[in-house]
């Protein structure tokens, strides 16, 4: 066999504008985004100044996870006759990745409502983090995680081919981040509990007590963690061109996903080894050391 | 030459869907026939470029497919009909063809979509473009399926049994458009159905254990059956095919036919019946 690379075709573009809308109207994107919309505007009228981001991530992110992942499989009926198309399979998944887009769009309105909401904060409620941290803190959990849920329900769809798989990159995704939240607020200084936290596609700095009285705030840079989602991002793209790929493509694509997955480690490495070293609890009377478990402080 | 094949082989595992085969495809329709299990379907991916061969080599349109961007040229003169071809839910007809169009690289939305009618209307589906597929009966789907595989007027057209599941009048049509679509392309048709085979095609190719056991023209085809099929009173116990037709007589098929007998003209499926009796191993 030749050595030679398999072209790009010309119809990425054409056919990421049909798979974008395709999924604009996916009838689990719609509830997403209906249910994004609803939920942040109720959001927007509480002193929660950081779980917010949990609503993005989660009716986007995730249902947008659910949403490529079925469009991805809805051609596999048809994957013979797609095969056998100057585009072909690789070519459909490059646009169905552009067609991210989408929920990214979505991804960066909510960051913008979000960032509007902080503008009236009392200043305990937003903990000690300065606004370029808190904008990059929202840029990792609200705008890429709208664009990495559908990212990774591509690369899952094409990876994991049996009836209901969806379920498993939901589950696996949902239980890695609440172990990690789970482990910070038990250990705030546990440099496990950060690191099961900070590895984890989706992560929060600072959570509020139900009471809405404890603004409790991690460890960690947040702008080391986004990088490293963006790294994830990519590692997911990097996934769904794997596989089917033709040797040589394949041999390139996992040269660029270690390179890229090598560069991911050393940015999880400073989003640890930087930024705020030491967990704190702000209440509107001042601060005290966040020693474990806000609900019981 | 649209097609040559050289010693092609393919194996699965331990088991040989195909074995030596020969074979070139000039312009024009080539039926091909053969039993469940002889290889057409394999062949049909091999030139599709969905398989590479085990062995031997393979030139498509000049080109060699197992080059990714001589590969990548094949496609863009290719139209594919596989055997099983689902459709994905939510799509009209027409979005779906639309669909297929965009990843043949027709990237111009106008010129795009007056092609997707076009191919549409040869199959008679124009009325029923803003459909849904799933409301779609079987033989409109199946043309549906064919529609795909027009799009472009490709220069080889590879057919895995279109007319299934369509009505003879579905049928005659579609001969109609493969016989229009032969005048300037390549088309292999594997199919059971003789009569399309008799209808439409020039050259007919029969594999057998993944071998071939006949190229040649439909003509050639025939003639092996001439003197081999007669009426008589009562099934004759040596023959490879006996039925009672609709006046009560016996319909036999021999070879020979015995002295006497009160001979018919043979039709292309008595040949195919005959060279398939003439195979060492049935499968």
């Amino acid at each position: 066999m030749s050595t030679a690379v398999m072209p790009e075709s010309r119809s990425v573009t054409a056919l990421a504008k049909i798979e974008t809308l395709r999924l604009a109207k996916h009838p689990v994107f719609l509830v997403g985004l209906a249910a994004n919309a609803w939920f942040l505007a109720i959001a927007t009228r509480t002193i929660d100044y950081y779980n917010i981001a949990i609503v993005p991530a989660f009716f986007v992110g995730l249902f947008g996870l659910v949403a490529t992942f079925r469009l991805t499989r809805s051609m596999e009926k048809l994957e013979e006759a797609v095969g056998t198309t100057p585009a072909g399979v690789q070519d459909r998944v490059r646009a169905l990745c552009l067609a991210t887009a989408l929920p990214g769009a979505v991804g960066l309105l909510s960051f913008v409502v979000v960032l509007v909401h902080h503008a009236d904060a009392p200043d305990w409620a937003l903990g000690y983090w300065s606004s370029t941290d808190r904008a990059a803190i929202f840029l990792g959990s609200v705008v890429v995680a709208c664009v990495g849920g559908p990212l990774l329900g591509i690369a899952a769809a094409r990876w994991l081919r049996f009836p209901g798989a969806v379920v498993v990159p939901v589950v696996v995704l949902l239980f890695w981040i609440l172990t990690g939240e789970g482990l910070s607020d038990n250990s705030p200084q546990a440099w496990w509990g950060e690191l099961v936290r900070l590895a984890a596609p989706w992560a929060q700095f600072s959570s509020i007590s139900s009471n809405e009285h404890l603004l409790g705030s991690w460890t960690g840079s947040p702008y080391w963690w986004s990088a490293w989602t963006v790294v994830l991002c990519a590692l997911a793209v990097l996934a769904a061109l794997m596989k089917g790929a033709e040797p040589p493509d394949r041999r390139r694509l996992v040269r660029v996903g270690a390179g890229i997955g090598a560069l991911g480690l050393v940015f999880l490495a400073l989003a640890m080894t930087t930024g705020h070293q030491t967990a704190q609890i702000s209440t509107p009377s001042g601060v005290q050391p966040y020693v474990k478990g806000l609900e019981s402080s | 030459m649209t097609v040559r094949l050289t010693g092609v082989g393919k194996k699965y595992g331990r088991t040989h869907a195909l074995r030596d085969v020969d074979l070139v495809l000039e312009p024009g329709v080539t039926g091909l026939l053969g039993p469940n299990g002889a290889g057409k379907t394999t062949l049909l991916r091999i030139l599709a470029t969905v398989l590479p061969p085990s062995d031997g080599r393979v030139r498509v349109l000049d080109l060699d497919p197992a080059d990714p961007q001589q590969r990548t040229e094949v496609r863009r003169r290719l139209g594919y009909l596989p055997q099983e071809l689902g459709f994905p839910s939510g799509f009209t007809a027409f979005a779906f063809v639309d669909y297929l169009a965009v990843l043949k690289e027709w990237t111009d939305a106008d010129a795009r979509h007056d092609e997707v009618r076009r191919v549409l209307g040869l199959v008679g589906l124009a009325d029923r473009a803003a459909k849904k597929v799933k409301s779609l009966s079987g033989g409109q789907r199946r043309r549906l399926a064919l529609a795909q595989a027009l799009i472009g007027a490709p220069a080889l057209m590879l057919l895995d049994e279109p007319t299934t599941g369509l009505d003879p009048e579905q049928r005659a049509s579609l001969r109609g458009v493969l016989a229009e679509a032969a005048r300037t392309s390549t088309v292999l048709l594997s199919t059971h159905q003789t009569e399309d085979v008799a209808a439409l095609c020039e050259r007919v190719v029969v594999l057998d254990a993944g071998r071939v056991c006949f190229n040649g023209t439909v003509r050639e085809l025939l003639q092996r059956a001439d003197g081999c099929v007669w009426l008589a009173d009562e099934p004759h116990p040596a023959a490879v095919s006996s039925f009672r037709t609709g006046t009560g007589r016996y319909r036999n098929l021999a070879d020979p036919a015995p002295p006497g007998a009160e001979l018919v003209e043979p039709t292309l499926e008595d040949a195919y019946l005959l060279l398939r009796s003439d195979a060492p191993a049935l499968t």
